[in-house]
């Protein structure tokens, strides 16, 4: 459940690649990076409108907002489990530090359309 | 098995450069997300939690060593080299790029494979009994009607757009391994009183949030006539099936608030209109296909064999693999043999490309080139000689693909659940994890018996936990995931929707629960029975209460 | 609005009548079933608008009095109108029968295997999906499974005939 006052990060799955990225000012980035958050109603209401336009312009599809708190260096974490393994862009069982399937590791990358 | 001649071929690839158009008119924006979703799942594209997921149909679940081998290698050329067998006879990829999949289409029609309509709001892949054609029990071989269903239902141009998904399931056995009570359509085939051949006809069966089991339409349709009565269950359908609540937009709904005979008069009557003119013989086009399907020309063998029973006197584990892993075969001296796809710890149905080359290379020294898929997510071999069995089992070891909990309670079916679907409410796969760690002990599964673990990750109900003698469903309860366990279900011809037991269970208090159960079980159960049988005997609540801990 | 007919962009020789209008002699228009069947021949109307559930069957004593009939496309993916259609055409209906709505191009072979000639659309669904969208998508397909479905070289019917020579 989205609560109406948590701070918000903005996230979507890149068209081409299907990856679920995340808003980061001027950028989609796979990682949460500089991801930008709003603190305010009015601020999400204007991320969103960014994810639509972004929307508009085929470089992203199924945007929405994912409440988030904020660690002490005032970095996003969602609250909810399942954004939380969104972010972590890989099956729970698998190991942090590797694809056990031997293929490339998850990069971060910066979506060339938003670019 | 089935090949494709030059029209099945142009329908393929003509469909591929189809999708690549829609992609491509996607790009420009021509098409609208909303128009291009329901076009990219009937070519079995899915967007998920972190990437796209692509479905490959394996019609009737049957698979040439060739195809297995290019799922492998598309796994690994595309995809992070492995795939997901699913519980309706389809391979999943999860991490395909939408810009990559129309050459991944191309690379499926090479080798007569595709993907299409295993998603969208049409007729899906058609199902059947994975012992086709070798099961002991059989009447007919249904694969030859899902393959005439097959093509009748590709492309159909008044049926792609259905008040919802649409699944078909066929038997050729008095035994049910199809699910057939449980499908939109259940077919099995019979012979009636003179001789002919044609089906028996279930609809309106479902799982998902409201599950239903379906009714028996009529007792017999003539093969010649099967294709008109399937139209008319499919346009009653498309005309007064609800498409003002997606949630009772299923055929079972209509069925269930039209009432059976209603339901049954309504298609009688649409059967009757039907103008057979433009219909060619239907049973000539099921003889071509049938001629595809006949047995192969089994060598004459002791049904004993003396190199089996010695190997198994002087291996252990290769005895329990037998007893557990191989089922009755129609022909003396040959055997089925089940490729679990259930080793301790991992993810239920998946298989990485190695393996999937390792089976290839098994069934084409051991099993006339041809493997087959189940719906709980493992692999046949469907003709191996007994004789053979311990150079099978011997690769198999190698390949790591030996292990011995074919239907027993490892041997766990799960759907890919929070941690690949955007639907999921909770994961299925860490727990089916843990279930197959806690009775990784081969002596003791072989002593509990035959029991059906069955998990969905949400109330769509993909890893069939209706119907399994245990059922569990991941579900969000205040802002963690919590699973709630059904007992009693049944997908054969006894077919029963599990009942729920009480209050559900934290994730790590899940496989607790059924351990509980199942020593309560063990400590109940008179002679021989199994699990299903002592649930039957004692009864729901007396069952259910051993889950919980006494206080 | 534009219309789509044997594959191409064309113009509309039919109008919609206005709330309390009738027609004049002679003219093609489209009055919807209710005022069809309420005014009756006072109305004029030789083409009518049924809602996608309506019953085929009731519309048959209509069939020699209307040249045309406009099944209606709420959303793209709401099929009713196929099977409509396809028991429309069966019920002995030869005028023009016309789909009108959100269709998009890649539906546009299926609605004439379903019976349809032309299809009706928003200009901004045009404009976003021209016509060469619509002729290169009823193209795509060059042979089909379902007998009975006018359209595309028909598979079965196609190994039939090779098997009688």
């Amino acid at each position: 459940m989205s609560k109406k006052n948590a701070p918000k990060i903005l996230t979507a799955n890149q068209l081409l690649g299907g990856y679920s990225v995340f808003w980061a000012g001027s950028v989609w980035r796979a990682d949460l990076e500089g991801a930008s958050v709003a603190s305010t109603p009015e601020a999400a209401a204007a991320l969103m409108e960014k994810g639509q336009a972004s929307e508009q312009a085929n470089e992203v599809v199924g945007v929405y907002l994912v409440d988030v708190e904020l660690d002490t260096n005032a970095n996003p974490c969602p609250t909810h489990y399942r954004e939380k393994m969104r972010v972590r862009a890989r099956p729970s069982f698998w190991p942090d530090a590797a694809d056990p399937a031997g293929v490339t590791p998850f990069k971060a990358f910066i979506s060339a359309e938003a670019a | 098995m089935y090949q494709y001649d030059a029209f099945d071929a142009r329908f393929v690839r003509e469909r591929v450069g189809q999708f690549r158009g829609q992609v491509e008119r996607r790009l420009t924006g021509a098409l609208s997300e909303e128009e291009f979703r329901p076009l990219r799942l009937m070519n079995g594209l899915y967007l998920q939690l972190h990437a796209y997921m692509l479905r490959v149909a394996i019609p009737y679940g049957t698979l040439s060593s060739l195809q297995m081998r290019q799922l492998g290698m598309i796994a690994d050329k595309y995809d992070r080299g492995y795939g997901h067998f699913t519980t309706r006879q389809n391979i999943q990829y999860n991490w395909p790029l939408l810009k990559d999949v129309p050459d991944i289409l191309d690379d499926l029609a090479d080798v007569e494979m595709h993907a299409i309509q295993t998603s969208g709001n049409c007729i899906r892949n058609v199902t059947a009994d994975p012992y086709s054609g070798v099961a002991a029990d059989e009447v007919s071989d249904p694969r030859p009607f899902a393959e005439l269903l097959r093509q009748w239902s590709s492309g159909h141009p008044e049926f792609s757009f259905l008040p919802r998904k649409f699944k078909i399931a066929v038997t050729g056995a008095p035994n049910d391994r199809a699910v057939i009570k449980f499908h939109d359509i259940g077919l099995r085939v019979v012979r009636n009183a003179a001789g002919e051949r044609g089906c028996e006809v279930w609809a309106g069966g479902g799982l998902g949030r409201t599950p239903m089991i379906g009714v028996k339409l009529t007792d017999f349709v003539g093969e010649e006539d099967l294709i008109p009565y399937v139209e008319a269950i499919m346009r009653v359908y498309n005309s007064e099936g609800r498409r003002d609540n997606k949630y009772k937009a299923r055929i079972k709904i209509l069925v269930h608030e039209t009432g059976a005979d209603e339901f049954r008069q309504a298609v009688e009557a649409e059967y009757a209109r039907i103008d057979r003119s433009s219909l060619p013989p239907v049973a000539q086009e099921l003889a071509r296909i049938e001629a595809f399907f006949v047995p192969p020309p089994y060598e004459i063998f002791d049904n004993a064999s003396k190199a089996l029973e010695g190997a198994m006197l002087t291996e252990p584990d290769f005895a329990r693999w037998v007893r557990v892993n191989t089922r009755e075969h129609k022909a003396p001296g040959y055997t089925i043999a089940l490729i679990s796809l259930k080793p301790t710890g991992k993810a239920p149905g998946d298989a990485t490309g190695d393996e999937m080359r390792s089976m290839a290379d098994i069934a084409d020294a051991h099993s006339l080139s041809e493997l087959r898929v189940t719906a709980e997510q493992n692999i046949v071999l469907p003709y191996v000689k007994k004789h053979e069995l311990f150079a099978v089992w011997q690769k198999l070891k190698a390949a790591g693909l030996a292990s011995s909990n074919a239907e027993l309670i490892s041997d766990v079916v799960a759907c890919p659940g929070l941690d690949y679907c955007a639907l999921a409410t909770a994961r299925s796969i860490p727990i089916a994890q843990e279930i197959t760690e806690r009775f990784a002990d081969g002596a003791m599964q072989e002593t509990i018996g035959p029991i059906r673990i069955k998990i969905s990750g949400c109330i769509n109900a993909c890893g069939h936990h209706h119907v399994g003698d245990i059922g569990i469903l991941g579900l969000e309860k205040t802002g963690a995931e919590a699973y709630q366990i059904t007992l009693g279900g049944d997908p054969t011809d006894t077919a029963a929707i599990g009942e729920r037991s009480g209050p559900g269970f934290p994730a790590e208090g899940v496989t607790d629960a059924i351990e509980r159960l199942i020593h309560f079980y063990l400590q109940k159960r008179e002679g021989g029975e199994t699990f299903k049988q002592t649930y039957h005997r004692l009864g729901h609540n007396i069952m259910k209460g051993a889950l919980y801990a006494p206080h | 609005m534009p219309l789509i007919k044997d594959g191409g962009f064309t113009v509309d020789d039919w109008r919609v009548l206005a709330d309390s209008e009738t027609a004049a002699p002679g003219e093609k228009t489209i009055a919807p079933l209710k005022r069809l069947l309420d005014e009756g021949d006072a109305l004029g109307a030789n083409g009518v608008e049924i809602p996608n559930n309506a019953s085929p069957e009731s519309l048959q004593p209509l069939f020699d009095k209307i040249a045309m009939v406009v099944i209606p496309f709420p959303g793209f993916n709401d099929g009713r109108g196929f099977s409509l259609g396809k028991r429309l055409r069966r019920l002995g209906f030869r005028g023009e029968l016309r789909a009108k709505g959100h269709i998009i191009p890649d539906q546009y072979a299926y609605a004439r295997a379903c019976g349809f000639d032309t299809v009706e659309i928003s200009d901004a669904l045009a404009a976003r999906q021209p016509e060469a969208q619509w002729l290169e998508a009823a193209a795509s397909m060059s042979v089909g499974y379902q007998p009975g479905y006018p359209g595309p070289q028909n598979i079965l019917i196609a190994r039939w005939s090779a098997r009688q020579t």
